[in-house]
């Protein structure tokens, strides 16, 4: 989440703030309450329907216990809506009995749906190429570049560009995103994906590295537009990004000790981006308008 | 006897490591070691660029090197389709086999014995693809027989261009990339 400073004065703020997650992750540390939840090899999950091309339904089935007292999503709040007098929204002892109901008024069988893991249903059509009419929801029915909806809500009709403002002398825009090996920020504790990839780097343009007397390995700092400085950070001196650029990867630099294995390695982009801009007409975050410059490590 | 290869299309790689943590888990490789990788290779100025991905791992050499400088015997050509294994029970762990192979594709186990790349010879003895061009998203890995004209592998070769690693080694390595 970009804006630390931001997230943690509005986690200030709570009363209380209850943490259901599978790993000790940085907000479970500012968690009033912590409820650890089973993985997703531990437990039964809601039906996942997805009606595509060819539509199907998929079931979630535990292959392992439970390592510990984790208990599963369902069970948390289950129990949750019994201490809160909701009882009656789970009419069900266990998950299974809901998931049966659920699949058997659908004209299914249950127990080949967990045999097989997959339902498929009938192949419908949903392309022109179908024969399909495609209906566009605006006033005129097409896709509509010139938009007077926008227009009566007092926003540009045809979407203007604006440019961001290049970055200061001396700083570069940082971007940010992801690599194949790990999921977010939640996988950098896992022992084989963290043996391939347990830090992130910045990606510098070789040549503006050479210029700046820094190589491959070398260890930098960031500092931001606002002043925050990030954890050390091992440069990647490359051609495959422009020279006004550096980039990293999302998910690194936790400062959650608990994370063991993951702890301060790296450095974390969420940190230093203290600067976001909001799309005024449907609410989007853009969040690669900051600039941070280079520090070599003291 | 069978000429056991792997070809590996450079085309269709995005180098996602998925090779590697199959490996790793069909293998139990302990922490810290691999007996595959990635290779990234970028060539040219931004941003006129081009990008070639290479999992690499033991060639399974022809001609190995690795083999023929074993003193214990350890190091051998399996009469599985040629594939180029390690006797831990045989090894010194002398690392005679790790200085002679061009590839760095031989590590020393925790254990005391040099490990590598054994083509899964386990699975391809049942019938089943190396675990790596098994769990391959993009299919970009092939794996089987050069003695028999009519299989993937040998059709590849025979339709696309290909290189092997540091031919002039003259390993005869036995693990092709399509460019």
């Amino acid at each position: 989440m970009p804006n630390q400073s931001e997230t943690i004065e509005a986690i200030n703020k709570l009363d209380l703030l209850v943490a259901i997650d599978v790993i000790p992750s940085e907000i479970t540390g500012w968690a009033d309450v912590v409820l650890p939840e089973t993985v997703y090899l531990e437990r039964f999950d809601e039906i996942s329907i997805n009606s595509f091309y060819e539509p199907f339904a998929l079931i979630r089935q535990p292959v392992v216990n439970p390592t510990d007292e984790q208990k599963p999503g369902w069970w948390i709040a289950k129990k949750l809506a019994e201490k809160l007098n909701l009882k009656e929204y789970f009419p069900w002892d266990d998950i299974e009995d809901y998931l049966r109901y659920r699949v058997e008024s659908a004209g299914f069988s249950y127990e080949e749906f967990k045999s097989k893991g997959i339902i498929f249903g009938d192949k419908q059509p949903l392309y022109e190429e179908d024969g399909v009419e495609q209906i566009f929801y605006t006033p005129s029915g097409k896709i509509e570049f010139y938009s007077n909806q926008l227009a009566d809500y007092g926003f540009d009709p045809i979407p203007k560009y604006n440019p961001l403002g290049e970055p200061p002398q001396g700083f570069f825009r940082l971007l940010f995103g992801r690599a194949p090996v790990h999921t977010f920020s939640q996988t950098q504790t896992n022992r084989i994906l963290r043996d391939m990839m347990d830090e992130n780097e910045i990606w510098i343009n070789s040549d503006i590295a050479n210029r700046m007397g820094l190589k491959s390995g070398d260890y930098v700092i960031l500092q931001n537009q606002d002043g925050i400085i990030s954890n050390k950070i091992k440069v990647k001196a490359t051609q495959k990004i422009r020279g006004d650029c550096v980039y990293m990867v999302h998910g690194f630099g936790h400062r959650s000790k608990a994370l063991k294995g993951a702890y301060m390695r790296g450095a974390s982009d969420a940190e230093l981006i203290t600067k976001y801009n909001v799309d005024p007409i449907m609410g989007g975050t853009g969040m690669n308008v900051n600039f941070v410059t280079i520090l070599t490590e003291a | 006897m069978a000429r056991f290869a792997m070809v590996i299309d450079t085309k269709k790689c995005v180098g996602c490591m998925d090779c590697v943590v199959a490996c790793k888990t069909e293998n139990n490789v302990p922490e810290g070691y691999n007996r595959d990788w990635l290779a990234y290779e970028t060539i040219g100025k931004f941003p006129d660029l081009h990008q070639e991905n290479r999992s690499e791992r033991c060639n399974h050499c022809a001609n190995p090197p690795c083999v023929y400088c074993c003193p214990c015997g350890a190091s051998y050509i399996s009469s599985l389709g040629g594939i180029v294994l390690v006797d831990d029970k045989k090894c010194s762990g002398c690392k005679a086999c790790i200085a002679a192979c061009p590839y760095n594709a031989r590590f020393i186990h925790p254990f005391g014995y040099a490990s590598k790349c054994t083509f899964c010879d386990h699975r391809v003895k049942n019938g089943d693809k190396p675990a790596c061009v098994e769990v391959c998203p993009t299919h970009c890995m092939y794996f089987g027989d050069l003695d028999d004209p009519m299989s993937e592998v040998s059709q590849l070769l025979k339709s696309r261009k290909y290189q092997t690693l540091i031919p002039q080694a003259g390993t005869e390595p036995q693990v092709y990339y399509l460019t």
